[in-house]
């Protein structure tokens, strides 16, 4: 009798979670989510954009040269940064081990605390469950992607440096994604400002208020002109690319330049709560050890539409 | 000269639309995913091609047959709308295009059922404003038709009501029981709004034997999901579909497409039950059957779309 009913159950199950593939047309602006726990995903044009700056910090963080990128094929990138939420199913369905002695900053230097990770990053208070995870090294972001691909069998992964920096700049061409104004940000993106100053930090804060001393749940300022939350700020997103400096002319297909199984450094972008408002300009590339762990360091998955 | 403005204007429009869906995108997705159109559009849901049969031999009344139960097949994949459409989704419609829903809605005066006076959409009766996240209601036939082609204008998207048997097929989610939930009236408050213990005393009959802990209405979403995630389907308020009602089944498509009578169709299926409505009443296979301008406070919208 039990057996009936276990069959009958799993006869209903299946006729309702089969995963019947379907085909949907969408435009650009397009939201959506493969499960209800997903991650929120926009659909992302294709389209051409100067990608890089001919300058830089100084000389060992040139941000060019500059060339122009054409994305023919529109994909699918976060609607906000992974969440505390979402990283910790993943942590508890697989059990990862991922990295520790999470980098904070102690008023003086960056340092590897020993005991903090992703469910402690160093706020003094425990994370929010809408807060972007932090202390993520590129390991464990690859490893969520390769999670969430596995479990959705959806093409889910790391978007490519140039994927980012055309969603970043969602058609602008400023200094910063918002203009040329560094003060002129904080409605977008949650930066080193008026609240939350530090005096040990050893730059200025910039002369807004984004209302949050530190990092924000995600989504909590004004989209981009692409629907995308905090593409500038919050966290630092790990992409695919494996850091080359000055950047190689070619591909420009939206591809990853370079992007080999090991790697020294991988390409990180959009600055953080409490980066120096010039990190924050769209071009400016972050390059980090795969397991560089880091309280600023999170992640924002992308998506191809189609499997190939 | 007026005339050919005009349709050189109409013309222009046209271009206008067949440019916004040449952006179109592919995406693949299964059954079961969660998308819409732009950040304010309603969430939809995936649904899957499906048997099911349709209708239940019997029904409250000799003129409310039910049947005769016939299958149904549906042969392709489409979405429907994961809730009910809301006050705030509504009303970005009746902002933008200045269309006057239907007035002098009918709703309960206390002994019986009238209509009154200055009650629409805006005001439903309930002694209080709605809320913006509480279902539209005192719509009408026309007022859900003219909703779905603006949408449809909106996005570019092929929005359209639910044809009566996708209606039942997604109410039913994999069941053939009485009820969406079993064959047990009683048992449905943790995903119905219905007529239970905490509605009771509002009306002279009986209230089903749970506590769906919403007197009146509820916003769209607030009791679990169905197997196929959706919300209220059964319940917080009626939902039009686009079929032209006749009784009993026979002269209706199988494939899941509507009935449609050549001229003025004199009554339309309404579909779901509502808040205060008996538990009869919200059996997926009960028919509600009204003519196109009718004006109720329990009658409201969700919407459907083709994949492309």
């Amino acid at each position: 009798m039990n057996r009936l009913f276990s069959l009958a159950a799993a006869a209903a199950l299946t006729s309702l979670s089969s995963a019947h593939a379907a085909d949907v047309s969408v435009a650009p602006g397009a939201v959506f989510q493969d499960c209800t726990d997903c991650p929120e995903m926009v659909v992302i044009p294709p389209g051409s954009f100067i990608m890089g700056f001919d300058g830089g910090l100084n000389e060992a963080r040139y941000e060019g040269p500059v060339r122009l990128v054409n994305i023919e094929y529109a994909y699918a990138l976060g609607r906000t940064e992974v969440t505390q939420a979402q990283f910790r199913e993943f942590i508890e369905e697989t059990g990862h081990q991922s990295g520790d002695a999470c980098a904070i900053w102690n008023g003086e230097d960056w340092y590897h605390t020993p005991g903090k990770d992703w469910r402690d990053p160093g706020y003094g208070r425990p994370p929010a469950d809408n807060e972007p995870v932090a202390c993520v090294t590129w390991t464990d972001a690859q490893a969520y992607a390769d999670w969430l691909a596995e479990k959705t069998g959806q093409p889910y992964r790391l978007p490519t440096e140039a994927e980012w920096e055309h969603a970043a700049r969602a058609g602008t061409t400023g200094t910063y994604t918002w203009g040329d104004d560094p003060d002129g940000g904080c409605n977008v993106a949650n930066i080193y400002d008026k609240s939350g100053i530090d005096p040990k930090r050893p730059y200025d804060p910039v002369g807004c208020d984004d209302g949050f001393a530190i990092v924000s749940p995600v989504g909590s300022l004004d989209p981009n002109p692409w629907g995308l939350y905090d593409m500038t700020g919050n966290v630092w997103e790990w992409t695919v690319d494996c850091y080359i400096m000055p950047i190689p002319l070619e591909p420009t297909d939206g591809s990853p330049v370079y992007a080999p199984d090991n790697c020294d450094r991988r390409a990180v972008k959009g600055g953080s709560w409490s980066s120096e408002v010039f990190w924050q300009r769209p071009t400016f590339r972050g390059r980090d050890p795969e397991d560089r762990i880091s309280h600023i360091f999170g992640m924002r998955i992308a998506r191809d539409l189609k499997a190939d | 000269m007026t005339a050919r403005l005009l349709t050189l204007a109409v013309a222009a429009l046209a271009v206008t639309a067949t440019v916004a869906r040449a952006d179109d995108a592919t995406l693949s997705v299964d059954a079961g995913a969660i998308f819409k159109d732009c950040a304010d559009c309603p969430e939809l849901v995936v649904i899957p091609p499906g048997d099911f049969v349709m209708g239940y031999d019997g029904g409250v009344a000799e003129d409310r047959y039910e049947g005769p139960p016939h299958p149904v097949t549906i042969g392709y994949a489409f979405a429907i709308g994961r809730m009910e459409i809301s006050n705030a989704q509504f009303g970005a419609f009746v902002e933008d295009t200045g269309y006057e829903p239907g007035t002098d809605c009918r709703m309960w005066d206390g002994t019986g059922v009238s209509h009154i006076p200055g009650k629409d959409w805006r005001d439903p009766g309930y002694g209080r404003p709605p809320a913006a996240n509480e279902p539209a209601a005192c719509i009408s036939w026309y007022d859900a038709k003219a909703y779905v082609g603006w949408l449809a204008k909106q996005t570019g998207q092929p929005y359209r009501l639910p044809t009566e048997a996708e209606w039942e097929y997604v109410a039913r989610g994999g069941s053939q029981t009485d009820y969406a939930w079993g064959n047990d009236p009683d048992a449905g408050c943790f995903m119905a709004n219905y007529y239970d213990e905490s509605a009771a005393g509002q009306r002279p009959w009986d209230p089903v034997g749970c506590d769906d802990g919403h007197a009146i209405v509820a916003p769209i979403g607030s009791l679990q999901p169905n197997p196929f995630g959706l919300y209220d389907i059964i319940g917080n308020v009626w939902e039009w579909v686009e079929d032209c009602y006749i009784m009993p089944y026979g002269v209706q498509p199988t494939d899941g497409s509507d009935h449609q009578v050549d001229g003025a169709c004199e009554r339309r299926g309404v579909r779901g039950g509502a808040w205060h409505s008996r538990a009869t009443w919200q059996r997926p296979s009960f028919r509600g059957r009204d003519t196109e301008d009718f004006v109720t406070q329990v009658f409201g919208i969700r919407v459907a779309r083709d994949l492309k």
